[in-house]
Formats: structure tokens, C-alpha cells, sequence
């Protein structure tokens, strides 16, 4: 029998990469304008979702789906932090088949989906099922304000919900 | 600094091959761990006080240096970045204009001109940041020690309460501005001022960050931005120091 000089089984690790990962929480090491100083509920949900998330693996769909980028893994909690209230609900975390990361809201008469196209640009659709609020779909970049008002409207209901 | 969409099949041989074109200006090579990501500057955005770290073996951040370890140049998959590094007592700061900007543009169009013709993907700048860090030394006719910082940085002055049995010690502070052009958000300036003791002697570290995005996503756009974060810490820089320190600086 003739040997190949090495085949991609002594190259490649089964356990890469998601033995390799880690993701953890840690005291900000950059100035930001910070604003909360304390540890929202939806954090921990959400850390152990996109953790799940950068642990799947390629063709994760049986459809031939990317694996989730890091950057969009980061991408996302830098996002929830930007937008999200103390009292707004976690996110529902959903894998894209390019690699990147939708955000979902079915909750309190809400339909808010969030999808992350690049680093800078995110799809937003929202639709409110009481008929109070007025549908809004945009690709934003660089003002989240009014993604920012939808997260306040969220936890606003979450306050309501809870309160009554 | 620059940073950019992740070049996902950018390697560290690929940086070795840009490597061996500023070989001559940068010979010493190092790897680093990566930076943890930089949230994108927004209007309308906060940030808590944690943040998410992902540690991966597979990225690695280059450091290219000159041999007197002054010129820095940093690479990693979504980030470019040129440093310039007072080694030496006499190590003389060198002006934006005339060196510092110069070489970041030649350096960033080098990197830039690689990649494509790697083709490893397309270098779009999503921000960019211009950040000095100062040391305030002592001066005995202004300051000393840290209760009289403010008599270097005047942006904080403490409340008087001698009539108290208090005396006031020191301050850190940490300030954030928001940048605009035409009436637009485009990112922040940050400003962080605390005092510490190196070699027993007290220093005020102030460090002015500017960081946002380029009007024009290309090399010109971030030429750009950063010549304005440039001109607002500076400004800043000047603003909020006092008139006794720019004396014993000899500054105009």
C-alpha cells in the first residue's frame, strides 16, 4: 500500500475550533460612553446563545451554511449593549446560512427582527401587532437611534407586563 | 488606526510576504494576542461596563518594528495600526504633519495595495482613531503632587471643603464628546486624566482618544478623520491644560 506523504487527518484537529474557544465576560478595558453600571438580566441568556452560536459548525443547516463569524458574535454584544434597557427581554439568537446573526423579538404585542448585514450595517424590521406603534424596516449604520426607541418601547411593555 | 471589515482569509503568511516589503524600514517581527473588538461609534449608542471577550487561537495581531522599537506598525484581521513610541529621555515627539501622518498613509496604502493583490478581500474602513498619550511631569513653582493636579489640568477643579475635616487627594476623570460634521454624528472624542507614581515621582497620564467614522470609506476618507481627531485633541489638549503649564512648555 502506498502512503500519502500526509493526509488532511494528521492536519487538521477535530476539535477545532470550538475547543479552542472561549468567550467570557470581562471588565471593559476601553473608554466608552458608559451608562449602566449594572448587570442586566438578558446578559447571561445571551452570552451562553452566542456562545452556542460560535460552536456551530460548518454546514450547521445540512444545507451547506457558514459557520458564525466571531466578529458577528461580538458584533451583536456590542450591539445589545448599545440599544438594550435593564429590563428589555433577551433576544432570541438566530445563525444566518452567510455566518452572521439575527435578532428576534416575538413578545408584548412585538415583531422586532434584527438582522446584522456587515460590521456597520444592520436590517431592522419592526411591527407592532396592538397597531399603536407604526411599522419601521431600514438598513441603519451609524444612528441606532430609532432601533434604540423600539428597545425602549420593549422594556417599557416588559415594565408594564410586569408591574400590572 | 484603521479598522475595517475582517479580512477572514488574511494569514500570518501573508503577513510575513508584507513583511518582506518594509523589511528594511520595520526588521524586527513579533506576534501578539489579537485586540478585543472595538464596538462601532453610533449616535444614539451606550456601553455597559462589561464587555465580551473571545479568546481564539487560530488569530494572531503582527507587530512589525523599526530597530530603535520606536516606529510600531500593528496588523490583524480587522485592524491596521501605526504607533510611534518614546524609547529614549531625548526621544524628541515628531510632528503629525511631517512624520506621523506621512507614514501612516504610506504604510495603510502599502497594506492596502497587498491585499487586493492578494486578493484577500477589499479593505473598507468602518472607523478610524487618532489617540496621544501624555505624561504631565511635575513642576515645582505649579504642581506636585496630586492634590494639585488641577493646577495643571484645569478641567476639574475640586470643591473646596477645608472647612471640613476633609482635604482633597486627587481626581480621575474620564469625559466623552460626541464629533459631528455637518450637524452629523461621526464618532467621539474621550478624554481620561488620572495620576500615578513612576519612579517616585507623581506623573498625569492623559490620554485623548478620537475615534470615529470615515466620511469616505477609503484611505483618503480615514486621512481624513484622522487629521480632524488630530486637530480636536489638540485643541482639547490646550484647552484644558492652564496657561502656567503652556509657559513651561514654551508653547505659543
Amino acid at each position: 500500500m502506498v502512503l500519502p506523504a500526509f493526509s488532511e487527518q494528521n492536519l487538521v484537529s477535530p476539535k477545532w475550533p470550538s475547543e479552542a474557544l472561549v468567550i467570557r465576560l470581562v471588565p471593559r478595558n476601553q473608554p466608552a460612553p458608559v451608562l449602566s453600571q449594572t448587570k442586566p438580566k438578558w446578559i447571561d441568556p445571551t452570552v451562553s446563545g452566542l456562545q452556542s452560536l460560535a460552536r456551530l459548525p460548518a454546514d450547521w443547516d445540512s444545507y451547506g451554511a457558514n459557520p458564525v463569524e466571531l466578529s458577528r458574535i461580538q458584533q451583536a454584544y456590542h450591539l445589545l449593549q448599545s440599544i438594550m434597557d435593564d429590563d428589555t427581554p433577551a433576544p432570541i439568537l438566530v445563525p444566518t446560512p452567510d455566518g452572521s446573526i439575527q435578532m428576534e423579538w416575538h413578545t408584548l404585542g412585538i415583531e422586532l427582527e434584527v438582522n446584522l448585514l456587515s460590521d456597520a450595517d444592520l436590517d431592522v424590521s419592526f411591527e407592532d401587532l396592538s397597531g399603536t406603534e407604526d411599522p419601521f424596516d431600514a438598513v441603519l449604520s451609524y444612528d441606532i437611534t430609532a432601533l434604540r426607541e423600539l428597545m425602549q418601547l420593549l422594556a417599557s411593555r416588559a415594565r408594564d407586563a410586569r408591574n400590572a | 488606526m484603521v479598522q475595517f471589515e475582517a479580512l477572514t482569509e488574511l494569514t500570518s503568511a501573508h503577513i510575513g510576504s508584507f513583511w518582506q516589503g518594509v523589511r528594511d524600514r520595520f526588521p524586527r517581527i513579533q506576534e501578539q494576542p489579537p485586540l478585543p473588538s472595538v464596538p462601532i461609534e453610533r449616535a444614539g449608542s451606550r456601553q455597559g461596563t462589561l464587555q465580551l471577550e473571545i479568546a481564539q487561537g487560530q488569530r494572531t495581531r503582527t507587530w512589525l518594528l523599526d530597530d530603535a522599537e520606536r516606529e510600531l506598525v500593528q496588523i490583524q484581521h480587522d485592524r491596521f495600526i501605526r504607533n510611534w513610541r518614546k524609547t529614549d529621555e531625548l526621544d524628541v515627539y515628531p510632528r503629525y504633519e511631517e512624520h506621523i501622518r506621512p507614514r501612516f498613509e504610506e504604510d495603510l496604502c502599502r497594506f492596502v495595495d497587498f491585499v487586493s493583490e492578494f486578493r484577500l478581500g477589499e479593505i473598507k474602513p468602518l472607523q478610524c482613531e487618532v489617540t496621544y498619550f501624555n505624561q504631565i511631569r511635575p513642576n515645582a513653582a505649579i504642581w506636585g503632587e496630586p492634590c494639585e493636579m488641577y493646577k495643571a489640568v484645569t478641567t476639574y477643579r475640586p470643591p473646596v471643603l477645608d472647612d471640613l475635616p476633609t482635604s482633597y487627594e486627587q481626581s480621575q476623570l474620564r469625559q466623552t464628546f460626541a464629533i459631528s460634521d455637518d450637524g452629523g454624528f461621526i464618532g467621539r472624542l474621550y478624554t481620561e486624566l488620572f495620576p500615578v507614581e513612576i519612579d517616585g515621582e507623581p506623573i498625569l497620564r492623559y490620554h485623548l482618544t478620537a475615534r470615529g467614522r470615515p466620511k469616505v470609506s477609503s484611505v483618503e476618507g480615514v486621512m481624513q478623520f484622522l487629521d480632524l481627531g488630530r486637530q480636536l485633541i489638540v485643541e482639547c489638549f490646550d484647552r484644558s491644560t492652564s496657561t502656567e503649564m503652556h509657559k513651561v512648555w514654551e508653547k505659543d
